[in-house]
């Protein structure tokens, strides 16, 4: 393996030590001594890991292949969330795999807690914090790495052209990350500055923001939401914003052009997208009304409300929501599934490729009439290549499979199939708050520690796509037997 | 597409069935029960249309197209259904929905029965159910092309919209004596498995019913509380055993009688067919035991019957599967969804999609680590068509999307969520297995029942023949 992902680890620690000053300043200015020293320790941990990455990465080469990548992507994870988890652990609230658990469950932006009893603010604070960089994360990733590993599963089809092809060097990378930090950080700022309208205090204000741009979704594990006016609007603003295909604002902005700020909205994935949302929220509302659970008004608020929290895998739920007919929850579940557009934040299976799914199918059933019929799909007058479509249909094909085999892993805890169920779809989608729907908090503390770590890789399956691990697992199998 | 040539098959197909309603009939005489009547009437109603439309129809050409061919067999399933209802209807011992629900889950060999009380069934009605199984399991089809003449290579087209399975691979290059080796081959293990229930001890009715629904992988019972009624440990064996002939190939047992056993235990669909059947079987022996406490051997006798019922999509039952824990629930999801082997009595995706998607797999991933070598999919040796690949990927998808979509149907209709999924895919995989429902679809709402219905068929027939009938450039007249 080339060294540069010993580099990039190295670095990667660094940077998550670096951001954990954050909450050490915030919670030396409170002056919470036990929390100070937490934080300390951790940023020391990875300042040495850090560095000592650093110097073996030295003479590093140019460039990753894919088995190199998926290495990466896979183990980048797991550090990530090791050095992220330190606080929690150093601070005595939880053991090492519930800290695991928790930072884990942070960095892939699902946002189920499993602390019990008060946490103390610079760790609130820490979470936001991290929920953030995870979002950040995945943003980077799918414009360096993903594409490398597992593009062909459509992500290659509708990258702009310049971030299509190319080997992952580390000039890239580094180009790359800046790029987008500034515009995460721009479209947090706004996030946190139209919170602030609404009258909510700065710091809730910027947990609120960090949590619902970077599709997390748990502010504090009891932080209540209520559906009323302009707060409303803004995290509805928020989530919708993570959910539609990022990587075309960011062509837009970077190109300074109009025209594909207007493209971007006459892209037929984004329109799908809000198509599903008006339909899922009128059937979930209309039903809700005739259940008599709201008013036609409300009903219909909070309907699109949790439907675009759940599409965009964000999971901001109001309280009252647990109430709901089962068959609603369904629906939301299978929102989540589908999840937002494919160059988002969001997790689930991705629209564009349930669009050509759905083609595929069509062109299928004319085939069995005309059995010589030659198959082709368009998507937004681009013809999708023959390979393109022959993995994705495969990528579903991959995607319930690891729905059914997490499904049977967890099933182990002893829950039932309901249960089990949201629990998986919960992590795979990193959609935290579904794991509540039919099961309570305490049950969800108690669960056993193999369980949590099942759930852990489950999340991080969730978000580097099952096609990365099993390439890594193949790659490395092969590179095991030629040197036995 | 010619409408007459349809009618003319079906007209002939219609007759056949017939025929076979004179079986309950005789045996509703000898028993001196009163549905007798019933089944005359039947009889009756079902030869007038079938003179009906043999009079109508015309063979105006030999060679049948392919819209005809599913057309054909995807009328012929429907029109046979909707006569096997009558007698239910007509003895009042069923409403239509529930009738007509009964019909399509015997034909299909779902075996999920809406029937409350079977002790208060008329034993020629049971009969009827078991025979409706026997039809339906090998296909009406197949039995009607081996028993009667046809004309020209008319038959091909329909043959191959019956058969299961990703690829229409035959092992005899006449359609005829491919029908005639099926038939052959599935007489003799029935009658084989006939002779075995009774040396165990069963009643020669309860024999002969059983044996019916099991090679056909039905489901439907003879007492309420299907197989656990007997409580005889040889013959929940023997059940076991022909379930378990019943999920795999035909064809390859007729390859096996040719060309020595071998042949079958190289077929690789077939090695992983009897894999999966003792890995989940153990699999659920263990969590048994060790969660439920229940004894060693009864728990493996117990979870032997369910995996071989639910693998191979027969749906009887000897345990309430409702109580174990949600670990063997699950197993029995993934057993449902596989299903049975490709060319089987059995339902669900059958398991040579399943290796054909698993190798796309393989392929992809050693695509992308060797960007340029060239990986091809193989089964049994042979390279498998572009063509066939896409269509098993698809037909996966929409297998899913039509049982999620049915499922949120159930949801809304007032099914709990967890069980509307496992009807969905119960339903579309014939299989006949549901939890929260304890045996019974009784308690199902109407609507749902005839979505159950229509999911049955559209699942036996493998979805695209009823989908490509959706499409209206389908039964224009013209042909080219």
């Amino acid at each position: 393996m080339d060294r540069i992902v010993l580099l990039l680890t190295g670095k990667l620690i660094l940077f998550c030590g670096a951001f954990q000053l954050i909450p050490w300043c915030y919670s030396l200015y409170l002056g919470h001594d036990d929390i100070v020293s937490a934080f300390s320790a951790s940023i020391l941990i990875a300042l040495l890991t850090g560095i000592w990455f650093l110097g073996k990465g030295e003479k590093h080469g140019d460039s990753m292949n894919a088995w190199e990548g998926s290495c990466f992507l896979f183990f980048s994870w797991w550090i990530l969330s090791l050095f992220g988890a330190l606080p929690y652990y150093f601070s005595e609230h939880l053991h090492f795999a519930g800290a695991i658990f928790e930072s884990i469950s942070c960095f892939t932006t699902t946002g189920i807690s499993n602390y019990a009893g008060d946490m103390d603010i610079a760790v609130i604070l820490w979470r936001s914090l991290s929920q953030w960089l995870g979002g950040y994360f995945v943003f980077l990733q799918l414009c360096t790495l993903l594409p490398v590993t597992s593009g062909c599963f459509g992500i290659s089809f509708v990258l702009p052209g310049n971030m299509r092809t190319g080997a992952i060097s580390q000039r890239r990378l580094q180009k790359t990350a800046g790029r987008i930090l500034k515009i995460y950080l721009v479209v947090s700022l706004v996030g946190m500055a139209l919170y602030e309208l609404c009258g909510v205090s700065v710091f809730d204000a910027l947990n609120l923001a960090m949590v619902t741009i970077s599709t997390g979704g748990c502010y504090t594990p009891d932080a209540s939401v209520s559906i009323d006016g302009w707060f409303t609007i803004t995290a509805f603003l928020g989530i919708l914003t993570s959910g539609c295909n990022i990587l075309l604002y960011w062509q837009a902005f970077s190109r300074g052009e109009i025209r594909i700020v207007k493209q971007t909205f006459y892209n037929s994935e984004t329109r799908i997208f809000f198509l599903l949302l008006f339909v899922f929220t009128t059937v979930i509302g209309l039903h809700l009304y005739s259940q008599g659970m709201y008013s036609l008004g409300d009903s219909m608020a909070n309907s699109l409300f949790h439907v675009v929290s759940f599409a965009c895998t964000n999971g901001v739920m109001v309280d009252q929501m647990l109430h709901w007919p089962g068959s609603d929850k369904f629906l939301l579940i299978c929102l989540a599934l589908i999840g937002g557009c494919v160059g988002s934040l969001a997790g689930g299976f991705k629209i564009f490729r349930l669009q050509v799914l759905a083609k595929s199918a069509y062109a299928e059933m004319k085939r069995s009439l005309h059995p010589n019929m030659v198959v082709r799909i368009v998507v937004d007058g681009k013809s999708v290549p023959h390979k393109t479509i022959e993995r994705i249909l495969t990528y579903f094909f991959l995607y319930f499979s690891t729905i059914v085999v997490s499904m049977l892993f967890v099933s182990l805890a002893g829950m039932s199939m309901q249960q089990t169920a949201d629990i998986v779809v919960s992590c795979l989608t990193s959609t935290g708050q579904m794991m509540l729907f039919h099961s309570d908090y305490e049950e969800l503390q108690s669960l056993p520690d193999y369980i949590k770590m099942i759930c852990c890789v489950i999340m991080i399956i969730g978000k580097i796509n099952i096609f990365t691990l099993l390439l890594l697992l193949n790659g490395g199998w092969s590179k095991l037997k030629a040197r036995g | 597409m010619s409408y007459k040539v349809v009618a003319y098959i079906m007209g002939k197909l219609l007759a056949a069935l017939t025929i076979t309603l004179a079986v309950p009939f005789l045996a509703a005489v000898y028993w001196q029960e009163a549905s007798s009547i019933d089944f005359i009437g039947t009889i009756i109603f079902s030869f007038a249309i079938a003179v009906f439309l043999y009079n109508y129809g015309e063979l105006e050409h030999d060679n049948l197209t392919v819209r005809e061919g599913m057309a054909i067999t995807g009328l012929s399933w429907l029109l046979v259904s909707l006569i096997g209802t009558i007698p239910f209807i007509a003895g009042h011992h069923l409403g239509v929905i529930d009738a007509v629900f009964e019909s399509i889950s015997g034909f299909t060999c779902t075996g999920a029965s809406v029937i409350p009380d079977l002790d208060a069934m008329p034993r020629s009605i049971i009969l009827w159910r078991s025979i409706m199984h026997w039809l339906g399991g090998l296909g009406i089809i197949v039995i009607f092309i081996a028993i009667f003449p046809q004309p020209g290579n008319s038959v091909m087209k329909i043959f191959d919209t019956e058969t299961t399975g990703p690829s229409k691979d035959r092992m005899v290059p006449r359609i005829k004596n491919a029908a005639h080796a099926l038939l052959f081959i599935y007489i003799g293990f029935t009658y084989l498995m006939l002779c075995l229930l009774l040396l165990c001890g069963y009643s020669l009715f309860d024999a002969i019913n059983i044996a019916f629904t099991t090679l056909a992988t039905g489901g439907f019972g003879v007492l309420n509380d299907s197989i656990a009624g007997y409580n005889n440990f040889p013959a929940e064996m023997v059940i076991i055993f022909f379930m378990l002939v019943g999920g795999g190939n035909f064809g390859l047992y007729f390859m096996a009688w040719r060309k020595g056993i071998s042949k079958m235990l190289h077929n690789i669909e077939f090695r992983i067919y009897l894999i999966m059947f003792v890995v989940f079987t153990c699999l659920i022996t263990i969590n048994l035991t060790s969660v439920m406490g229940m004894h060693s051997d009864f728990a493996l006798k117990n979870a032997a019957f369910q995996v071989a019922s639910t693998l191979t999509t027969t749906g009887l039952g000897i345990d309430n599967y409702n109580t174990w824990p949600a670990f063997s629930q699950y197993c029995i999801v993934v057993l449902m969804l596989t299903g049975g082997c490709a060319g089987s009595t059995s339902g669900g995706m059958k398991i040579a999609r399943v290796v054909i998607l698993c190798k796309m797999v393989g392929k992809i991933i050693k695509e992308k680590l060797h960007p340029n070598s060239f990986a091809i999919v193989r089964m049994e040796e042979k390279q498998q068509d572009d063509v066939v690949i896409f269509k098993t990927a698809r037909f996966f998808f929409l297998y899913i999307f039509l049982a999620l979509m049915t499922t949120i149907f159930f949801n809304f209709d007032g099914v709990p969520s967890v069980d509307s999924v496992m009807l969905a895919l119960s339903c579309m995989g014939n299989v006949g297995v549901s939890f929260g429902l304890e045996y019974s679809f009784a308690q199902l709402p109407d609507m749902s029942k005839a979505v159950c219905s229509i999911n049955m068929l559209v699942g036996r027939l493998e979805i695209f023949t009823y989908l490509a009938m959706l499409q209206a450039s389908f039964w224009r007249e013209n042909n080219w």
